[in-house]
């Protein structure tokens, strides 16, 4: 079993700009992560995207590059399609359990951090399980990794991702067919006062309008206010019917992108039984947090949208200031960079209440109607669920253990939060009393084979 | 795995694909034509991908419409998030089933097969 100082789990900006960090202070860095190239999702395939991708992906993707050029060059010791699936608390720090081409290894680390970024908020609406129908954030991943485009794609949903890949579509010469959405129009009022007046806040604003601008231009229909979404289709997804300023629409269509919002991504930090809070702004539970990032487990940080969602800039500065915060303890010498770094972070984030206020969840997607599935995984339906509530299930796990939802191979990856949510709503309970799934591991199936090899290995 | 029930479904799936290609309009397009090409099989019918992307981008590029059928209601299912959390994109690569087609690299000479039902 091979042990280092620091053990970093994703290569996504927060995990690199973690390792270069700790790297050029001298110590031993291990970085596991399951693609087969650094980037994370949001420079993803940046090592080996070609000119095209570059054109349609602008300048804030092609910023990945210098990170990718710093870590290749920080002698870390890099796993690519290495999946976790268990950590377990060590007397010297943690030991991580990863499968990579089939096969487990473990390696001992002393400090962790946690750099997974986000995930896709569920987005349950009628016929969401078509084949045809994936996130916003599954598109943009097929542009960036292969350069296909999705041909006459109905993007419904709302935020910051969503407009990026209309005016990237746009670029690309397949604008999208239609663009439906859910934000409701008293929420641009509601926002107003909270435009962050200063030079990084506008900043984001600024690129936002531009982008809104070039998809406009484009002639890319916008169906403000759309409500009573329903995807149709028997086989796969055929057209989109809603509403929009009260007239009825129908958008015929092979192919539906999904959005409205990402989450942190939770499964190592729930798996550590790390402390987590509901946060209503965010709409979504996060594990509580020193400034710096650690969490309630000593020795283990976030990194990242994993820790609350503040985006690529934010992760790339946390993971360093992560790294520092590593560095200190095991050096016993206070590191002069912290402080700056906590303010850019702060400076950084001053977009995220407007951003917070002007897309929250799309309002049918927290609470679907009863015959939508939830579970994709076991097809558990809402109705199920409220039914569960009615019959005295009242925490996620209790509702886990009654239909199984979580259960299924994603461990409630994609339905987690709705699950909580709908208890919540049904039972009338606080989403901290509702809780979430229980996870434990493995975090990913493994074969028979495969864990019997690993434990006779371990021995 | 019925070896009856997989031929029957082969022919299907060809049927499939080709009306799909007589269409105007494709489920997704390439932009850049394949440069450093890559042969496999999707049930039976050889396709061809661009070397390094994933089995999911290559079928999606191929214009295959649903890669599995679920456990419970065996309704079909094709990739959702592209990055290895919903696990709709399972499919059967030589002979292994359960084998996430957005986290695997395509490969020559891969077999594929639909995933049915629970493997
Ligand atoms: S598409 Fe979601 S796991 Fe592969």
């Amino acid at each position: 079993m091979s042990s280092v100082d620091l053990g970093i789990v994703g290569a996504g900006p927060a995990g690199l700009a973690a390792a270069v960090e700790a790297r050029s202070a001298g110590h031993s860095v291990a970085l596991l992560d399951e693609a087969a190239h650094p980037g994370g999702q949001i420079y993803r395939n940046i090592d080996h995207a070609g000119a095209k991708q570059f054109e349609l992906l602008g300048p804030d993707y092609a910023y990945g590059k210098a990170l990718t050029k710093a870590f290749g060059k920080s002698g870390c010791s890099y796993l690519p399609k290495s999946s976790v699936w268990h950590v377990e608390q060590r007397d010297t720090g943690f030991r991580l359990s990863y499968s990579r081409d089939g096969r487990s290894h473990g390696v001992d680390v002393g400090s962790l951090i946690i750099a997974t970024g986000a995930l896709e908020r569920p987005m349950p609406l009628p016929g969401w399980t078509l084949p045809g129908v994936t996130t916003a954030g599954a598109i943009q991943i097929l542009l960036k990794a292969s350069a296909t485009v999705a041909d006459d794609l109905v993007l419904v949903g709302s935020g910051p991702l969503l407009i990026l890949l209309a005016a990237q579509l746009v670029t690309s010469g397949y604008p999208p067919r239609a663009i439906v959405e859910t934000v409701p129009l008293k929420n641009y009022v509601r926002a107003l006062p909270r435009v962050p007046f200063n030079a990084s806040g506008l900043g984001y604003l600024y690129k936002g309008s531009k982008l809104l601008a070039r998809v406009a231009r484009a002639g890319v229909p916008i169906f403000r206010d759309a409500r009573d979404i329903v995807i149709e289709g028997t086989k796969r997804v055929e057209a989109v019917s809603f509403r929009s300023k009260g007239r009825a629409h129908r958008v015929e269509t092979m192919s539906v992108g999904l959005h409205h919002g990402v989450v942190p991504n939770q499964q190592i930090t729930r798996l550590m039984r790390c402390e987590h809070v509901w946060d209503q702004r965010q709409h979504a539970f996060l594990p509580i947090l020193t400034e710096d990032g650690e969490t309630s487990v000593h020795g283990l940080f976030v990194a990242g949208d994993g820790g609350g969602i503040r985006g690529a800039h934010s992760a790339e500065i946390a993971g360093r200031l992560a790294a520092l915060k590593v560095i200190e303890r095991m050096t016993g010498e206070s590191q002069a960079a912290v402080k700056s770094l906590r303010k850019k972070l702060k400076r950084d984030a001053s977009v995220r209440p407007f951003l917070e206020a002007l897309y929250p969840p799309f309002s049918e997607a927290l609470v679907p109607s009863d015959d939508t599935l939830v579970c994709r995984c076991e097809e558990v339906t809402a109705g199920q669920i409220r039914d569960a509530v009615r019959d005295t299930a009242s925490e996620a796990n209790q509702v886990k253990s009654f239909l199984r939802t979580g259960m299924g191979p994603c461990q409630g990856r994609v339905c987690g939060l709705a699950v909580t949510e709908l208890i919540a709503e049904a039972s009338g309970r606080s989403r901290n009393d509702v809780g979430y799934f229980r996870i434990r591991p493995p975090l990913k199936p493994l074969s028979l084979n495969e864990l019997a090899d690993y434990e006779t290995e371990a021995q | 795995m019925i070896y009856g029930v997989h031929c029957k479904d082969t022919v299907q799936t060809h049927m499939a694909i080709l009306t799909n290609r007589l269409d105007e309009t494709l489920m997704y397009q390439r932009l850049l034509s394949i440069s450093d090409p890559v042969k496999f099989t999707f049930e039976g019918q050889t396709l061809t991908a661009q070397a390094g992307e994933s089995v999911a981008a290559a079928l999606l590029a191929s214009n295959v419409e649903s890669f599995r059928d679920t456990p419970v209601s065996h309704s079909l299912r094709s990739p959702f998030c592209m990055m290895g959390s919903c696990f709709d994109c399972l499919v059967e690569i030589d002979g292994q089933p359960n084998c996430q087609a957005c986290m695997t690299e395509v490969r020559d000479g891969m077999e594929i097969y639909r995933q049915r039902g629970e493997a």
